[in-house]
Order: structure tokens, then C-alpha cells, then sequence
């Protein structure tokens, strides 16, 4: 589904990612790693936000120099850190804005029914809510653009652990649906209960791609990947 | 403003020529309806244009003016009867939609001359443009006539009454500002509404939901820029004719002026506004010394934005507010339960 091969970006001297290489098949992918490694500059130079060199397609579909427009357009969708809804438009408004129509795969109504909590809170605005609101607003914005592959940069961070656990079981269901999953992630408890695979991200490289189970059954790997034991998150 | 109030306002504005027959001798009644009531919609259309590029977009143009003109000498360049005959011989039926599809191609042309900058940035080069179209219409004889613009464009005889009477010229420019008003709120709400609001909070997360920003800022302008036509229209005949002070410096900041203390929060701002510069512009000078009548309404507009930063409407929101502090629907959202 999406490839990436030998993707570098360089912010002035800083040489950031490093020649990435991976592949989300149908099944999800989860990234972790340590803060400062390039995993958000990895998931926004996909999305054609950050400028950089180096393939990126999507079912056979080059991506790499489009602007974030006709990325989105091509079937990504990007779940960005720290959600960033709109504060001057509404939960209604914010799914409005990029609904496709009732006969698309995933509707108003069906992001309600994924998440009723928004539509109690359908007339209140981006910035009214919760942090958990936030990221279930941020993930059903993404979901109506019925994309094909989405990224979703950190869902877990800042949330109460029954809101992780809600949120694992809707990835669960979009993966088990088809449609791909980019887990970015720290929390690796997250990551395991989304994806079998996990990808580890050191200073901008892909070092070593395992199962899930292997990366939270070793310690000592999490030690020198994570820098923590996932028992401590 | 809610669906409510706005039509009690449309309401008291339909009804306000015969009101004003009520309580004022019939030639100062004529005076308030055309020149009071009538020159503060016209304006307020203009200003409207701003307001809806300010408030949904968070662009700040010194150009709707400047579009306004556009459309303004459009109708005088092209209309029967204009003096001096440029090209001549349109009828109004047919030189007023031309003049509305060249402001709103200016527009368009604007949109993508700014496309890039925001902010200050934006405000000058805006202002560039307003000043540059100015001074070529001042300066060009053959398509303008320079200095001295172009007179007699008096309007359409509309059922058998000529444009000059004043409730016909009041309840044109009535109804012409309440459909664009209406308008206004309804395309806000739409997706390339709500796309616009997007671009405001946070235009890179637009792009990546998909929407091409700079398209929907340009096509923001051209909307925006036959709003300003239809006012240009009707300021053109409300002024029975355009000259290049009409679109200059002053023309341009009063707009702004008109805006701003109406409020950049609701396009009712605009209309307020207007009224409020409509009835300072024209007695101040009958109230305080006639060579420093312009001191009294800089003082005004002064206090007004001193006293409430988002203007009449945004004072109006708020004493609304403070008498009614819970109205069903629009109460803020009682503190989430901690999440996260």
C-alpha cells in the first residue's frame, strides 16, 4: 500500500530523517521510538507538508513533491499530533467540512455512531473539548475523507487509559475494515494492542522492524530502543 | 445576530421611510430615507465585503473600494446617457451585470495577486493595488476621463419611476443588502465556507484535509469582490456618477473605518457601521466647528473601539450576553470530565 524508499529531509544543517525505508501492507504498521527521532517529521513529509527527497507512493502512486492537497486527494489522511481542530467551527461543522456525501464509506452518521461522544457534542466548538474529544474529532475528520491509508501521529498521547483502550479498539476495527494504519507512536502498549508489527525509529532511521510481542516481551530491547520499559508508561 | 433579530431589523428597515414620515416633515423624511438610510446601505455593501473576507478568512483588504469602483466605472464606461459617452449605449439591463462580472473578475485577479501574504502583508499590498487603480484612473483620460470622472449615471427607470426617487433607490438598495447579507450567511456555511474558516484557524491542516488554500482564498476574493460590485453599482448611482476620489486613499479607509467599528465579528457589522458613519459624516459638521468636524468623528470612532474592541456588534453580543446569560443552545459547554 504505502511505500517509502530512501526518504531524507534536511532543515539547514539538521539532516533529519536519513534515508527511511518502510512498507504498511494491509496490515498496520506502528513506529516508535524516543521524542526527537523524526517520527512526526517522517509522517508530515509523507503527507507532502515538509519538503524532502526520496520516493513515496501509494498503491503504485508517486507521491513525493505533491503538495498536501493532492496527497490527501490520493487517499492519505494525516491524524497530526496534538489534534489541531479548529477552534471557530464546531464538531458538526469541523465533519461537515469534509463529509463526501451519503454514499461514501464513512459518513456523518457513522462517525457519530464510532463515537457518540461527539455527537452529544456536535454544536460545540474545536476547542471545547476534552483532550480525548479532540483526538476522536481529529480521527473521524480524518476517517470522512474515506481514505485509503491513514496516519494517525501520537492518538495516545495525553489520554486517560480507558480513552487508549477505546481508541485501539476503533484502529482494530478500521485495520480489520481494510483500510491502512500508520501508528505512530510512544506508547507501546498502544501500538501492540493496533499492530502486530512494530518499526523502531532511531535518529531519522528505520532500525529495526519486529514483531510487537518480540519488542514488549525484551526489556532490554525497550531499554535501548525506548530508553524506558514499557511497564513504566 | 440570530435569525430573529435580523428580520426584526429587516422589518423596521422596510418600514422605516413611512416611520420616518411619522415624525419628520415629509423633505427631511426623503433626506433620512435616501441619503441617511439608503447611502448607509449602499456603503455597508461595500463594507459587507470586508467584513466577509475579515471575519470567515481573516483577510484584511484595502481593495473593496477599489473593487467597488471597478464596477462603478464599468456601468459609467458602458451605460446610456453617461456623460462624458465612453463606449455608451448599454442599457442598464446589461451594463450592471457587466459591471458586476468585471469587479468580480478584479476580485479573482486580487485574490491571486495576494494569494501569498497575510496580515500586514497583505493590508499593503492591497492598499498598492487601490492606490495604483486610482491614480490610473485619475491619470487616464481616454477610458476614465481623469480628474473629473464620469457624471450622469443616474440609474434605470424601475416600473415606470426614475432610480432617483428615494424610496425606490431605499428599497433597492433594501432588498439588494438584505440578499447578499442572506447570502453571506448562508455560504459560510457551506463546505467552501467552512473550508475558508479553516484557512483562518490553520491553513496547513486545510491543505492536508485535502482543499487547495490558495484556490479557496482567490475564489474567497472574487466572491467578496461582487459583493463590493453590487455596492459600487449602487454607490455610483446613489452618487449620480464616479470620479477617481470616490476610490482614493479616504474612500478606502472609511471603508475599513466602517468595518471595523461595526465590528469584524458578523457581517450585521457592516451595516451598523455604515449607519453610524452615515449619520457622524453627515452632522457633524452642523454640530461641533465646521472646520474640525473631522476631529469629532475621529473621537467617535475612537471611543467606540476603545470601549469595545470587536466593535457595535461585539458590544451588542456582549450586553446580550450579560442579560441573557443562558440561552438555550448557544451556552458554553459545561466543563468536560477530565479525559486525559
Amino acid at each position: 500500500m504505502l511505500v517509502v524508499r530512501g526518504l531524507h529531509v534536511r532543515f539547514g544543517q539538521a539532516h533529519i530523517l536519513q534515508g527511511v525505508d518502510l512498507a504498511v501492507g494491509p496490515e498496520p504498521l506502528a513506529i516508535v521510538g524516543r521524542n526527537g527521532m523524526g517520527k512526526t517529521t517522517l509522517c508530515q513529509t509523507i503527507m507532502g507538508m515538509v519538503p524532502g527527497e526520496g520516493e513515496i507512493s501509494l498503491d503504485g502512486e508517486g507521491l513525493a513533491g505533491r503538495p498536501p492537497n493532492r496527497v490527501a486527494r490520493a487517499g492519505l489522511a494525516l491524524v497530526p499530533q496534538g489534534r489541531r481542530t479548529f477552534p471557530s467551527l464546531t464538531v458538526d461543522e469541523h465533519l461537515r467540512l469534509v463529509a463526501q456525501g451519503p454514499r461514501a464509506r464513512w459518513t456523518i452518521e457513522r462517525a457519530y455512531a464510532t463515537f457518540p461522544r461527539l455527537a452529544e457534542r456536535r454544536r460545540n466548538g474545536g476547542t471545547q473539548l476534552s483532550g480525548g474529544e479532540q483526538q476522536m474529532l481529529a480521527i473521524a475528520r480524518a476517517l470522512l475523507m474515506n481514505p485509503r491509508l491513514v496516519i494517525m501521529d501520537e492518538p495516545s498521547e495525553g489520554l486517560a487509559p480507558v480513552i487508549v483502550d477505546h481508541l485501539a479498539e476503533v484502529l482494530r476495527g478500521l485495520a480489520a475494515e481494510g483500510t491502512g494504519l500508520l501508528l505512530v507512536e510512544q506508547n507501546l502498549r498502544m501500538a501492540a494492542a493496533v499492530c502486530g508489527t512494530v518499526a523502531v525509529m532511531v535518529t531519522g532511521r528505520i532500525a529495526a522492524t519486529m514483531p510487537a510481542a518480540d519488542l514488549v516481551a525484551d526489556e532490554a530491547l525497550q531499554r535501548r530502543y525506548l530508553g524506558v520499559a514499557a511497564g513504566s508508561h | 445576530m440570530s435569525a430573529r433579530l435580523s428580520l426584526l431589523a429587516l422589518a423596521l428597515l422596510v418600514l422605516a421611510p413611512a416611520l420616518l414620515g411619522l415624525v419628520l416633515p415629509p423633505n427631511q423624511a426623503q433626506f433620512w430615507t435616501a441619503n441617511i438610510l439608503g447611502r448607509a446601505l449602499v456603503y455597508g455593501i461595500v463594507a459587507l465585503s470586508l467584513t466577509f473576507l475579515a471575519t470567515y478568512g481573516g483577510f484584511v483588504s484595502l481593495a473593496q473600494m477599489t473593487l467597488a469602483g471597478i464596477a462603478g466605472y464599468a456601468l459609467a464606461i458602458l451605460v446610456e446617457g453617461a456623460v462624458p459617452g465612453i463606449v455608451g449605449g448599454l442599457p442598464y439591463a446589461a451594463a450592471v451585470p457587466a459591471a458586476l462580472l468585471a469587479a468580480t473578475l478584479a476580485g479573482l485577479l486580487v485574490g491571486a495577486i495576494a494569494v501569498r501574504t497575510r496580515d500586514i502583508y497583505l493590508l499593503m499590498i492591497t492598499l498598492a493595488l487601490a492606490m495604483g487603480v486610482a491614480r490610473f484612473a485619475e491619470s487616464n483620460i481616454d477610458w476614465f476621463n481623469g480628474y473629473e470622472g464620469i457624471r450622469n449615471v443616474v440609474g434605470p427607470v424601475l416600473f415606470g419611476v426614475p432610480f432617483r426617487d428615494p424610496h425606490l433607490f431605499y428599497y433597492v438598495a433594501l432588498a439588494a443588502a438584505a440578499a447578499l447579507y442572506a447570502g453571506v450567511l448562508y455560504l459560510v456555511r457551506t463546505p467552501f465556507g467552512l473550508v475558508l474558516q479553516g484557512i483562518r484557524d490553520n491553513p496547513r491542516r486545510v491543505a492536508a484535509l485535502g482543499y487547495d488554500v490558495s484556490l479557496h482564498r482567490i475564489a474567497a476574493f472574487g466572491v467578496a469582490g461582487f459583493i463590493a460590485g453590487c455596492g459600487g453599482v449602487l454607490t455610483t448611482i446613489y452618487n449620480i456618477g464616479i470620479s477617481p476620489g470616490s476610490i482614493g486613499l479616504g474612500a478606502s479607509v472609511n471603508i475599513l473605518i466602517i468595518s471595523v467599528i461595526g465590528g469584524l465579528g458578523h457581517p450585521a457589522g457592516a451595516f451598523v457601521g455604515s449607519l453610524i458613519f452615515a449619520v457622524f459624516d453627515t452632522f457633524a459638521a452642523s454640530l461641533y466647528d465646521r472646520d474640525r468636524f473631522n476631529t469629532l468623528i475621529g473621537l467617535v470612532f475612537l471611543g467606540i473601539v476603545l470601549a469595545s474592541p470587536d466593535g457595535i456588534v461585539g458590544l451588542a453580543r456582549r450586553l446580550g450576553g450579560l442579560r441573557r446569560p443562558s440561552r438555550a443552545g448557544e451556552q458554553p459547554a459545561p466543563r468536560p470530565a477530565e479525559t486525559g
